[in-house]
């Protein structure tokens, strides 16, 4: 079909879409209402709750130090159970870290122009988190100081890493996610940054700003350059969403313990992934759009879409759980059945039963376009949504782990204050990092969103002003 | 194996010379003694060895996971994961016969409760490091039991009595403070031919300290000499002398037996007896056609594993045990005719009038007659004697030529309880007023009702001569170190009379002496030392010239020939055995009010070993539980009394008391209470000081190893137990596959057809190795004749530098073994059978551990092994995850760099200590496998068979365990694992594990299967 004839076809009238921003809005109310954030002057608010984010950063910095002092035998791990808390975390962490890539680069190549409001903040909560996982594979091993012979580092031994090992593919697959994810951040930021550098008064800020900025003046030359790096950072970055989680996941299938050895964990770990992600989005961005006033910004449309995604992946993931039932017990393997069973009505049921009400029962409520809209009851439930995927990482590790082949070496698993505040802390780097992002970059990505304004539009023309909001153009 | 041969006595460990002129022998204890360091002639003169203050402090949890090994070299000699920073000084003149790294085997032996053990000492560089049973002792026959294989850790123990004591307070030097000693005791006894002067040694074996006794009691004849064993055999002389006119010890042949009925005898688990018992009686179960297999039967209160192996076991209160033996015998007498209308009176009335199930009676009744001749009655230690008349007369007319008898030891047998309580009297009425203990510990281990440590306090002055500082030690004016059986010059008697030299492998660490050489110090004008004695006692009359030949052949053998007794030819007095049964109470069953105490020996035996941590952190064979005793009760018996594991009871029996915490154990007789003896010591040292409570409170003379009449009242706290086996059930998967000997010969594959069927499926992609060169090792352990002992366990702790835990971290499941013992239940949990698994490292071909591990660190050996590169190690524990087995252990903590100098000195130089943070696992016993790789390489040919054994495999009584070349046509685990029985495990997972497994038969009578 012709591109002429194309054109020829009548105009198919569009249901009148909710607008992407609230309020009379243009470029400089949007450069206002972002920039103003870290022009303020530090409240007092902020500093305590950065404060409270540093104390447990520094509880967290100190049971790693106890622990690579004393040894992993401070965490709860034992014999059967190799793996606790801290690959719990690891992927816990992992997957709240899938969210911001793919709102950036998967929602970017699929033209959703609602992301634009969020994009940056999942971004930043993608690379903090990611930091937060990678973490844990780093202290968990048993001596921290010849960890990276994971790498494949020339050396006078003359040795290579495993590459059969997935968890040498996860060294290659986190740290690249982990790379791709930081650049494809910073690029996006660059028109940002100008802005603030352009409006910065201080000369440390104008000198941070610009060194940042990498001399943007937002020539015709910058854009087209700048596009074209964020469409091939953005296809580079997609896979990446698929692949980062499906190889953290190799780490379980490949291996052949009962409960972990399953074909289905690749695309049921993404989907968990991508599940967990927006929960996390929305437990942040819900306060922050209240404290820092973006609501005009991040309106209800944004976080009526996102709940909806939650309630898709929710029913992928609870499709998953229940394959998994249905498979161990067609493939009529006993090691198999006997970990699912154990696992639903085992030592281990009240985690069982957690993750299943959290991950499966909660977000049904999203069904309800009220409650897709109720700001208290996302909260809850994206909190709950966060918890229930924890456990559900927490079932597959631990469980499986304790209940293997040789009922003679099954054991139960308990974790210590150590793991306890290893994990909470890890919350602390997550917040310091995180208030520092709210603090000092652009927390919304200006440029995109002005870029979605009816006034970036060629064709637009200023319309009498109670209209705007209402109507937009093709 | 070679016995290294010394052609000059005076040599055989002799030093190298260091340029100073030096008199005489002079062993050496460490390279660190031969550089003659600063370090270490401080370590010598100190009070207290390095970490004193850890030793003095109360039972810190650091010190306690540190109180094994090191993690750097000693000297330089060791590899370890850090890079040694000492001080190496290389041999001058090396000593003839020494090669630095190779191990030197000297034959000795040791005895423990009036028993002897033959044993193969592998020294590294005049270090005992291992021992092993001796190949031709017929005790041990090669193997040796998990006792046996610890003592080598007692002897670098470092809370061993260093210094002696002068009423509490440590005194030096030690040499000049014996001699100080002995000469005033010499002096007391010499005032009045050592009247109030009384002796009191344990039932010593040994011929040599015999005839010093003799000697002493010739030189002062009214002193006296009294003997103690708190596990004695007092019960079965007295049961043989009554009914068969002296005193005998009965012994099954069980190459003739083919039945076996263990009256409360756990033939198999407990004592010296068990090494050459396991070994005769596994014999009969390892058979490719099911044709040999005996049958055992067990009546016991507690689980044991006699009666995990027995084809049919009866649950019964030792109390009962005689009543049932009297309800068999009637059964025999009047159903079957048995001593042919000449029953003893008393038998026949009881027919019948008994609470015993009677279709197992008389089905074993009808069993025991099939098999007159060829059947025995074994019974147990504790049983009153006059049951062991009545087994005596039972098995002279069944047991035929199946049960020898042999005369006691010590020629001059006395029983130990009477020998005590006499002893006890005398203190009390003031006729001994000096005692001098020759090692023991009567203090804690002395019936409760005879108070000895009251009769002592009560005397003028006591001497003691022991190991360790115990409770008796302190309790005694004077104490004096005692050299350890390894460093000291001795002999002894094995239970068939076969003598056994003994031979030190090093010289005393802390200057000790021996009772024979402190007997010589007292008698002697001029004293001699243990090797003079030793010397002089078998020399005799004879020329010296004429003797040395022999002496030399003695010591390089270790046993001299043709000195076992000849089995006696035995009568029985009928009119005896009608006196003995009348003498028979028939005491109530155990009841809810009135339960019945089994005080079972233990894995630290009666206590003495209490201080050994291999010991103490090795499951017990049937509980699982190591570390704290715990009080055993049947399920029901739980039930019907509201406890659950780890609650704390109150056990009481008059006025006495005691706390301990409960464990369900199926398998128990109902409203039984079991417990191991010799847990709760007070003063032994480090690792054993209040770990478990003590039992002897509750043992009372009469009651040896059970005790009625005892109430039960639950404790509201726990007590937490370090069991390293929470799961009894084998959850309906084919990892031990037993079957009947009736269902065998049907179907001599069934056990292949256990696993289910496995479709055949070659590795996804082609295996990197082909496995065609010889040597491919393998292994396969015969589940029918494995006991479940456990001596492999300990053998493989002692020979692989294995760390312990500590009871915490056993609680934790971290325990570092690298070959456990898997026990399950089958059956009703009433009244179950037990069935036990070795789960070494399966060295599985398609090692699932090798995959998943991200640096390479454990990889596959051309040879078919599953390799552990310590060094390359990071410590992600996927390897572990990914194990189908769990074999694999992690260094969680630092386990071994803080331990001192004499610590060190026990690990073997030629394994790895590992660090913390690195996987371990089982190698195959790598070191042995290079080292006899190297002797075949060196003559061209391949390793031939039996020239490579694992150390499980060397200590193993039952010969369970084979490993081997199974490429070599002539190799017995190629043989074995061609037999019908055998079987790998996991076989659906396409493991293809190189150990694998030969299942259990067991050999039940049919008229008892219903």
């Amino acid at each position: 079909m012709s591109i002429a004839a194309d054109t020829r076809l009548p105009q198919i009238p569009r249901p009148q879409e909710e607008p992407l921003t609230e309020g009379r809005q243009d470029f400089h109310s949007i450069t206002e209402s972002v920039c103003r954030i870290t022009e303020y002057k530090t409240n007092r608010i902020w500093l305590a709750a950065f404060g409270f984010a540093v104390f447990w950063l520094m509880v967290m910095v100190s049971m790693i130090a106890y622990l690579v002092w004393t040894g992993v035998g401070v965490w709860g791990l034992n014999n059967p159970v190799g793996w606790g808390w801290d690959i719990v975390n690891f992927v816990f962490w992992v997957g709240i870290g899938h969210a911001g890539t793919l709102i950036s680069a998967i929602l970017f190549l699929f033209r959703q122009k609602w992301r634009t409001s969020i994009n940056r903040f999942a971004e930043a909560m993608t690379i903090f988190a990611v930091m937060c996982a990678g973490i844990f594979p780093a202290v968990h091993v048993g001596r921290v100081w010849v960890a990276y012979w994971l790498f494949p580092l020339p050396n006078q031994m003359g040795l290579w890493p495993q590459f059969r090992s997935p968890l040498l593919w996860d060294v290659f697959a986190v740290s690249t996610y982990a790379t791709v994810s930081a650049i494809f951040w910073y690029v996006g930021m660059v028109p940002d940054l100008a802005t603030l550098r352009d409006r910065a008064t201080s000369r440390i800020r104008k000198i941070a700003y610009g060194v940042f900025a990498l001399g943007w003046r937002g020539s015709n030359r910058h854009w087209n350059h700048y596009e074209a790096a964020y469409l091939l950072l953005a296809g580079l970055s997609t896979p990446l969403v698929i692949s980062v989680h499906s190889v953290v996941s190799f780490d379980f299938a490949v291996s052949v313990v009962p409960g972990w050895h399953t074909t289905i964990f690749p695309p049921y770990f993404v989907a968990g992934a991508v599940f967990s992600g927006f929960a996390m989005v929305l437990t942040l961005i819900i306060p922050a759009r209240e404290w820092f006033n973006f609501k005009h910004l991040v309106t209800l449309r944004h976080i009526d879409n996102m709940t909806k995604i939650i309630l898709a992946t929710s029913l992928i993931v609870g499709y998953a759980y229940g394959i998994e039932l249905f498979v161990a017990w067609y493939g009529g393997d006993p090691y198999e059945m006997a970990i699912f069973k154990l696992r639903a009505t085992g030592p281990y049921a009240w985690a069982y039963w957690t993750m299943v009400f959290c991950n499966v029962v909660v977000p049904q409520v999203f069904w309800l376009p009220w409650a897709r809209r109720s700001i208290p009851l996302i909260l809850v439930a994206s909190v709950l949504i966060n918890v229930g995927m924890w456990f559900e990482r927490f079932v597959i590790v631990v469980t499986s782990l304790a209940n293997d082949y040789l009922p003679s070496s099954w054991g139960y698993y308990s974790p210590t204050i150590v793991d306890i505040l290893t994990f909470i802390g890890s919350f602390g780097l997550f917040f310091t990092f995180f208030l520092l992002f709210l603090r000092f970059l652009p927390i919304i990505a200006m440029a995109e969103v002005k870029a979605i304004l009816p006034q970036a539009n060629p064709h637009h023309h200023e319309p009498p002003a109670a209209a705007i909001g209402e109507e937009r153009h093709g | 194996m070679s016995l290294l041969s010394n052609h000059d006595h005076d040599h055989e460990m002799a030093v190298p010379a260091s340029g100073e002129a030096r008199t005489g022998r002079r062993y050496w204890r460490s390279l660190d003694e031969l550089s003659d360091t600063p370090q270490f002639r401080e370590f010598l003169e100190r009070e207290f060895p390095s970490h004193a203050s850890e030793m003095i402090s109360p039972f810190t949890r650091r010190a306690f996971l540190n109180l094994m090994g090191a993690s750097v070299a000693l000297a330089g000699a060791l590899t370890g994961c850090r890079r040694p920073e000492q001080r190496i000084l290389p041999y001058a003149r090396r000593p003839e016969d020494l090669v630095p790294g190779v191990p030197q085997r000297y034959a000795t032996s040791v005895e423990r409760g009036g028993n002897a053990i033959g044993i193969l000492a592998t020294c590294f560089e005049g270090r005992p490091v291992k021992l092993e049973g001796h190949p031709q002792h017929p005790v041990s026959q090669g193997a040796l039991d998990m006792i046996g294989q610890a003592l080598v850790l007692e002897l670098y123990d470092p809370d061993r009595s260093i210094r002696p004591l002068e009423k509490g307070l440590p005194v030096a030097p030690v040499a000049e403070v014996i001699k100080r000693q002995a000469a005033a005791l010499a002096a007391r006894l010499r005032a009045a031919d050592g009247e109030g002067v009384a002796f009191l040694s344990g039932l010593a074996t040994s011929p040599l300290l015999a005839s010093q006794r003799g000697r002493l009691l010739e030189r002062f004849p009214r002193a006296s000499w009294h003997v103690w064993e708190p596990l004695n055999e007092d019960h079965v002389y007295a049961g043989t002398s009554s009914v068969l006119g002296r005193p005998l010890r009965p012994a099954v042949d069980f190459s003739r037996a083919d039945l076996v009925l263990a009256l409360d005898a756990d033939f198999l688990g407990r004592g010296v007896g068990a090494l050459a018992d396991t070994r005769a009686f596994s014999a009969r179960r390892r058979t490719e056609d099911s044709q040999s297999l005996n049958r055992l039967y067990a009546v016991e209160g507690a689980m044991t594993l006699t009666g995990m192996m027995a084809d049919h076991r009866l649950r019964l209160a030792p109390s009962q045990v005689e009543a049932f033996t009297l309800a068999l015998a009637a059964e025999l007498a009047s159903e079957h005719g048995l001593w042919a209308g000449q029953a003893p009176a008393g038998v026949l009335a009881i027919h019948r009038a008994h609470r015993f199930d009677a279709r197992w009676i008389a089905a074993l009744a009808r069993d025991l007659m099939a098999h007159r001749g060829r059947c025995a009655i074994m019974v147990g230690q504790g049983q009153p004697a006059s049951l062991h008349a009545l087994a005596a007369a039972l098995n002279v007319e069944l047991a035929g030529p199946c049960v020898q008898y042999r005369p006691p030891v010590d020629a001059s047998h006395v029983g130990a309880g009477d020998s005590l309580a006499a002893l006890v009297e005398s203190m009390r009425a003031g006729r001994v007023r000096e005692l001098v203990i020759l090692g023991g510990n009567p203090v804690f281990d002395a019936p409760a009702d005879l108070d000895f440590s009251g009769a002592l306090a009560g005397i003028e002055a006591s001497f003691h001569l022991g190991l360790e500082v115990n409770e008796t030690a302190l309790a005694c004016d004077f104490h004096l170190p005692e050299a350890h059986p390894l460093e000291s010059w001795g002999d002894t008697r094995a239970a068939d009379g076969t003598i056994a030299l003994q031979q030190p492998l090093i010289e005393p660490l802390y200057g000790g002496t021996t009772a024979a050489e402190l007997i010589s110090m007292v008698i002697d004008d001029t004293p001699r030392s243990g090797y003079e004695l030793l010397r002089a006692h078998y020399r005799g009359a004879r020329e010296e010239a004429a003797f040395e030949p022999d002496w030399a052949e003695w010591l390089r053998e270790g046993i001299i020939p043709e000195s076992a007794f000849e089995p006696e030819a035995v009568q029985v007095d009928p009119a005896a055995v009608a006196a003995a049964i009348t003498g028979v109470s028939s005491p109530a069953p155990p009841s809810r009010t009135k339960l019945e105490l089994v005080f079972l020996p233990s894995k630290i035996h009666d206590g003495r070993h209490a201080n050994n941590g291999w010991l103490q952190e090795v499951p017990d064979p049937v509980t699982k539980l190591a570390w704290d005793n715990a009080a055993l009760v049947s399920p029901e018996t739980a039930r019907a009394l509201g406890l659950d594991n780890e609650r704390v009871v109150r056990l009481s029996a008059g006025e006495v008391m005691v706390e301990l915490p409960v464990w369900i154990q199926p398998g128990m007789a109902d409203w039984v209470v079991a417990a191991p003896l010799g847990y709760g010591r007070r003063e032994v040292g480090r690792i054993g000081n209040q770990v478990g409570t003590d039992l002897y409170p509750l043992r009372r003379s009469d009651t040896p190893l059970f005790r009625s009449g005892v109430a039960l009242s639950v404790g509201r706290d726990s007590r937490p137990l370090a069991c390293t086996q929470d799961h009894w059930s084998m959850e309906d998967r084919d990892l031990v596959r037993e079957a009947s000997a009736e269902d065998y010969q049907k179907d001599p594959h069934l056990f292949e057809h256990m696993g289910g069927h496995i479709p055949e499926h070659g590795p996804l992609w082609q295996p990197p190795l082909d496995y065609a060169e010889r040597p491919q090792w393998g292994m396969a352990i015969d589940l029918s004749t494995c006991t479940g002992c456990q001596a492999c366990v300990v053998a493989c702790q002692a020979e692989n530098n294995i760390p312990i835990v500590g009871s915490e971290q056993v609680r934790n499941g971290r325990e570092m073994h690298w070959l456990r013992v898997d026990r399950y239940y089958v059956g009703e949990p009433e009244s179950p059978q037990a069935v036990v698994q070795p789960m070494p490292c399966q060295h599985c071909e398609t090692a699932p551990c090798e995959q998943v591990c991200p640096v390479a660190a454990t990889t596959h050996s051309p040879d078919g092994m599953n390799e552990m590169t310590y060094n390359r190690c990071i410590g992600t524990r996927y390897c572990a995850n990914n194990c189908p087995f769990k074999v694999r252990r992690f260094n969680f903590f630092d386990y071994t760099s803080e331990a001192s100098d004499i610590e060190k000195m026990r690990h073997r130089p030629d394994v790895t200590v590992r660090m913390r943070g690195v996987m371990e696992k089982c190698s195959f016993c790598i070191q042995r496998i290079s080292r006899a790789g190297i002797a075949a390489r060196k003559q061209g040919r391949p390793i031939a068979e039996g020239e490579m054994v694992t150390a499980c495999q060397q200590g193993c009584p039952a010969d369970a365990i084979v490993f081997g070349d199974l490429l070599d046509p002539e190799s017995r685990v190629r043989q074995l694992k061609q037999w019908p029985r055998h079987y790998g495990l996991l076989a659906s997972r396409n493991l293809r594990p190189r150990v694998t497994y030969l299942g259990r038969l067991r050999n039940p009578n049919p008229e008892l299967v219903s």
